[in-house]
């Protein structure tokens, strides 16, 4: 017999996903959210943009936070019904429609999430301050947390459809943001093997996004503003060691960056699939 | 007839092997095959088993050999002149005798005719080997030839109109196109073969050409088409079992567990631990690599895994449903994934979920959470979700686990109304003394397969099958639980008698 289309299918695991994740109070979610957007704005506070270590420490946390945000969202969303997928499965549904419901569910809460991240963010700082490189710094900022959030939200369905249980999703959970921490280039430089695997993480594209737009590369150090006052550094010299490439303020480096994340998550979409369809795979 | 809902696709039962033959008289006759049968024309020698009348047919032109010990029928071209097409494909000279012995599978299209099939002699003679053919089938036969466009489906504004309830209501559409017909599968829900093949889409019908839409066989000579009007299909699940091993072979689960059940069948799995009953439900799900074959309505499960699976429903002894949503949304999801909706109005889906439900016994329940519901609720409703989807096999692990006597019964008897609705439903329980008719006091089961671990393998071994009362004066006890106390190992509190019963029965199937 054959199955409804996948289109088809994907509408009514939607609305499925939707009805269930009110039910299960999905605001809570959003509150989250704003709570750590909150926490996270209150700490970088209004002079964001004052120089290169508070901007570039700055933009990291709001990253650190949408990755945050986004892989808590969905990280047990997949593994807690395996077996419910398995059942289901041989009843004629699709894998991907499954996956790609889940992957629409999130873009909705990503969006929500976003706006709230975005709005509290700009509460305590102005990013009309910022440099910018499309429209304005808002909608660019926006955009970025975004699709930050979405696809950190993609990557904990990835996670979520390795794993077998919730219990080893949660354990997994750390390695990974502690991965994408590390690889975002900001807490140490990466060479080599290190350099190419941060290539395939959201964070080093979320921060080469944010510095891009803001010029991150135009910023002095805070360490240059003593010398500065006290005559030790002249103007227009600076003691910053070269440009990072990936923060160029350039429109071809954040339409790159913003790239690569969209390319991340639909590589995540893809693996969460495939991972599905090899522990349901047909005798 | 319009207003009825398709059914999913199961070929008929695999009844006695038939050939269905028509040839230039445009006169379709079914000829029931018996063991090896020879087939040949019509003249003044010795007669062939099975005769026509066409020129192109040799005097011995071919042979049915019959295999006993698999059931299966093979055919050999006696080395003929025009040779035969099988699935359009020639035979091949293969020894003195004739050509290589081929296996036949229900609905292959045996054609004796020019090598150009494009271009049919008009002394052709089709024969479609059939296992789900009766032989009171009633043909009919249309005449197509004033038509440009032939739409056949179970609609009634259809050309040619079908009973049967696998065809959606328009299911496929012919257009003429020069001397041939294009065939279109009108996004049916169970398909359309054409001379044996599954079509994709569209493909080109040529005359003596044989169309198959769910059991309906459809045959094109000239400007009519001959159909038939198959009735409801029933089924049956062949189980035969040669071993199933895990640990890379090292380890044996079952060995040699050979069965069969037909539809209306209620039966009853009954085994100690380490047994093999998950092992066996597994393999008739076809969850896992087993050395053996799954029949299910004369099709290989293992062959046809994907297009199969969904016959074969599954209810779990642990239950698979979101608690956090409504009993009836879960049951509309599962409509809207296995009902597609060319096929199916939403009014129809709606209505199928209601009358699911007045059965189940779950109406009262529609709008509850499966959170809020009690465990032997939840199996009702999980019983519920294997009904949208018109499968022909139940399989339920402990559906009566964890419930109170009167539930029990009263979850058996909803399966049994199951089973009587030509359905094979079969169930893994520990009380089944307690599936008893409350009028007759007789056994809610007909059927009883009863599963040993030998001491000498450790594997699984088939120590009955057969009815209940058969069951019982086989194990000697009067109550069915009984029977795990004569084959479970001392250590269980059994008797530790599985081999004795496992080569009883053994010996008794010959």
């Amino acid at each position: 017999m054959k199955n409804t289309s996948l289109i088809t299918q994907t509408h009514v695991y939607f609305k499925k996903v939707f009805r269930i994740s009110l039910r299960e109070k999905a605001w809570k979610y959003i509150i989250f959210a704003a709570i750590i957007s909150f926490i996270v704005a209150a700490i970088t506070g209004p002079d964001m943009f004052k120089n290169f270590d508070r901007t570039n420490s700055g933009y990291f946390t709001l990253c650190s936070a949408c990755i945050w945000i986004g892989i808590f969202n969905s990280i047990q969303s997949v593994c807690r019904e395996h077996e419910i997928i398995r059942a289901e499965y041989r009843q004629g549904m699709k894998l991907s429609a499954y996956i790609f419901a889940n992957v629409c569910w999130q873009a909705l809460l990503c969006l929500v999430q976003s706006a709230i991240i975005f709005s509290i963010s700009c509460i305590f700082t102005d990013f009309g301050k910022s440099a910018h490189l499309l429209v304005n710094p808002y909608v660019e900022v926006f955009i970025t947390v975004y699709l930050l959030t979405f696809g950190a939200a993609v990557l904990g369905i990835m996670v979520s459809s390795l794993a077998g249980t919730p219990a080893t999703a949660m354990t997994i959970m750390p390695f990974v943001l502690i991965v994408q921490l590390i690889m975002s280039g900001v807490l140490f430089e990466l060479k080599d093997a290190s350099e190419a695997v941060s290539y395939i993480t959201l964070s080093k594209w979320g921060m080469s996004s944010f510095g891009s737009i803001s010029d991150l590369n135009g910023y002095h150090l805070a360490i240059e503003e003593p010398l500065r006052s006290s005559g030790a550094l002249m103007p227009g010299v600076s003691v910053m060691p070269n440009k990072n490439e990936f923060y160029s303020h350039e429109s071809a480096r954040l339409f790159i960056s913003w790239a690569w994340i969209f390319g991340l998550t639909v590589f995540s979409t893809i693996v969460s699939i495939a991972a599905l369809k090899i522990k349901n795979r047909d005798s | 007839m319009e207003s009825e809902k398709t059914v999913g696709f199961s070929p008929a039962p695999p009844l006695a092997a038939s050939l269905l033959i028509i040839d230039k008289r445009c006169q379709p006759t079914v000829v029931p095959l018996r063991g090896n049968m020879t087939f040949g024309r019509r003249h003044s020698g010795p007669p062939c088993d099975i005769l026509v009348d066409s020129p192109i047919v040799g005097r011995r032109h071919g042979e049915f050999i019959f295999d006993a010990s698999q059931g299966v029928y093979y055919y050999i071209d006696n080395n003929s002149l025009n040779g035969t097409f099988i699935n359009g494909v020639k035979t091949e000279y293969f020894n003195e005798r004739g050509s290589k012995a081929i296996r036949l599978s229900d609905g292959d299209i045996l054609r004796v005719d020019r090598t150009d099939l494009n271009r049919p002699h008009p002394e052709a003679v089709i024969m479609i080997f059939c296992l789900s053919l009766r032989f009171d089938e009633r043909w009919r036969l249309t005449d197509i030839g004033r038509y440009a466009n032939v739409t056949i489906g179970r609609g009634s504004n259809n050309i040619i109109k079908l009973t049967d309830m696998a065809a959606s209501r328009t299911h496929a559409v012919m257009r003429r196109s020069g001397i041939s017909w294009v065939v279109f599968d009108n996004g049916s829900s169970n398909g359309v073969s054409l001379n044996g093949r599954e079509i994709n889409g569209n493909a080109v019908m040529f005359d003596h050409d044989v169309l198959k839409i769910g059991n309906t066989v459809l045959v094109l000579f000239g400007n009519t088409l001959i159909y038939n009007n198959p009735r409801e299909s029933t089924g049956s699940l062949s189980v035969q079992i040669n071993k199933k091993t895990v640990d890379f072979g090292r380890k044996t689960l079952l060995s040699n567990i050979n069965f069969s059940v037909e539809s209306g069948d209620f039966v009853l799995i009954l085994g100690g631990s380490g047994a093999g009953k998950t092992t066996l439900v597994k393999a008739i799900l076809g969850d896992g690599k087993t050395d053996g074959r799954i029949i299910l309505n004369g099709q290989d499960l293992y062959a046809n895994f994907k297009s199969m699976k969904s016959q074969i429903g599954l209810v779990p002894q642990f239950l698979t449903l979101r608690v956090s949503d409504t009993v009836k949304n879960t049951l509309i999801d599962i409509a809207d994934i296995k009902l597609d909706r060319k096929n199916y109005s939403k009014q129809e889906k709606l209505q199928r979920i209601d009358e699911i439900m007045n059965k189940v016994g779950i109406k009262n329940l529609e709008n509850h959470l499966i959170s809020q519901l009690s465990g032997g609720q939840k199996k009702k409703v999980s019983v519920a979700c294997q009904l949208v989807g018109f499968q022909k096999v139940f399989i339920c692990d402990e559906p009566d686990s964890g419930l109170d006597a009167a539930s029990r019964t009263q979850q058996m008897e909803i399966l049994r109304e199951i089973a009587d609705n030509d359905k094979i439903v079969m169930v893994i329980s520990h009380e089944p003394d307690d599936a008893v008719d409350e009028t007759t006091g007789r056994s809610l089961f007909t059927k009883v397969v009863v599963l040993a671990k030998s001491s000498r393998d450790g594997a699984g071994h088939l120590a009955f099958y057969g009815g209940v009362e058969e069951a019982k004066r086989h194990f000697g006890v009067s109550r069915l639980q009984d029977i795990m106390k004569e084959i479970n190992p001392p250590y269980e509190g059994g008797k530790g008698l599985a081999d004795e019963y496992i080569d009883k029965f053994d010996s008794q199937r010959g």
